[in-house]
């Protein structure tokens, strides 16, 4: 069992929201997901942290193709080695045509839905160990089990080159939800990994991705301001014009 | 990367210091210095949740050029207020993400 007070070894104030999404995301990646094994998900984690500490690649050369790169008997599909690193390292160069050399000849959407998943929330996590100069979070060992394969109803292709379903918010306002931004619907077609993505979300951001005054003084040293030049700049040097 | 050095404060508390921080963290920066410099003038938890958000950003970065989300309703006024000022009309992720 993951414990937050073990996961960072600082003395920094964290806030224990974020400690608790992080101890829970190590749970979730060492379970058995929707789509992909236990074994599997670690081995995504590990996947994105080679490609961040590789030397880099141009973002059109797939690290699959690169003779010694990519080990003949590693656990996941080439593909998906390949979808991790142009992910990983040239998140600013991704294009539809891009999602569709993928998907669905080589991974169905929902499996491509679970990769980005994994792939995005352990860039997130390293990004914040590297940053304050933690060691990032070790991984456990993963748990036996099948992956569930439940697909929900309702998806359809609508807003995002991926299915997603519509979805409400009530984060704001329980007795009036409101449709949740684009970015909470990103991975609903994957309910496990939608479900973690609002704990991070909430821990790292604000509840309910609301710019509330109240919430940005409630739990934050920073103010409202703050989240908005953070958000906008890193989003630009991301290259993300959402 | 099109976006420039940014501009004083912006009218943020420290806004030109914390601009510095996330740059630093894109390797534009000496981070270790700039985040000594936050954390004496701002505080340890101001520096800490500074970069928890940035975190934060680069996953919901990949969530969204990853799946070609497009800006919600409620922004695409507010934002093309900025996306000039950012040269974000020229990501892809705008071309790709139409909104």
């Amino acid at each position: 069992m993951v414990t937050q007070t073990s996961i960072y070894e600082t003395e920094l104030p964290i806030r224990a929201a974020v400690l608790e999404g992080h101890a829970a995301l190590l749970e979730h990646w060492a379970s058995p997901g929707t789509w992909w094994s236990a074994s599997e998900r670690l081995a995504i984690v590990n996947e994105v942290r080679t490609a961040w500490d590789a030397d880099q690649l141009p973002p059109w050369v797939g690290p699959s193709t690169v003779d010694g790169l990519v080990a003949d008997d590693h656990v996941l599909p080439a593909a998906v080695v390949d979808i991790i690193w142009r992910i990983t390292n040239h998140t600013s160069t991704l294009t539809r045509d891009w999602y569709d050399s993928f998907v669905p000849d080589q991974v169905s959407a929902e499996q491509y839905v679970e990769v980005l998943s994994l792939v995005s929330m352990a860039n997130m996590v390293d990004r914040f160990a590297d940053s304050l100069s933690m060691d990032r979070l070790a991984l456990p060992e993963p748990r036996a089990g099948e992956p569930s394969r439940y697909r929900p109803d309702g998806v359809e292709i609508a807003r995002h080159w991926v299915p997603t379903a519509p979805l409400e918010d009530t984060h704001w306002s329980p007795d009036m939800p409101m449709e949740a931004p684009n970015v909470r619907r990103t991975l609903n077609l994957v309910p496990a990994e939608a479900a973690i993505l609002w704990i991070l979300i909430d821990a790292h951001y604000i509840a309910g991705g609301i710019l509330s005054e109240l919430d940005s003084g409630r739990n934050w040293s920073i103010e409202r301001p703050h989240f908005e030049l953070l958000a906008t700049r890193t989003s630009a040097l991301n290259e993300c014009f959402y | 990367m099109a976006t420039g050095p940014g501009h004083g404060d912006c009218g943020v508390d420290n806004g030109e210091l914390v601009a510095r921080l996330i740059d630093a963290t894109f390797g534009r920066a000496d981070l270790d210095e700039v985040k000594a410099e936050v954390s004496s003038t701002m505080g340890d938890a101001a520096l800490v949740d500074c970069l928890t958000v940035i975190a934060g950003f680069h996953m919901a970065n990949r969530l969204v050029n990853a799946t070609g989300a497009p800006i919600d309703p409620f922004m695409v006024e507010p934002t093309k207020a900025v996306a000039d000022m950012l040269g974000a009309n020229e990501f892809l992720s705008r071309v790709d993400a139409p909104g």
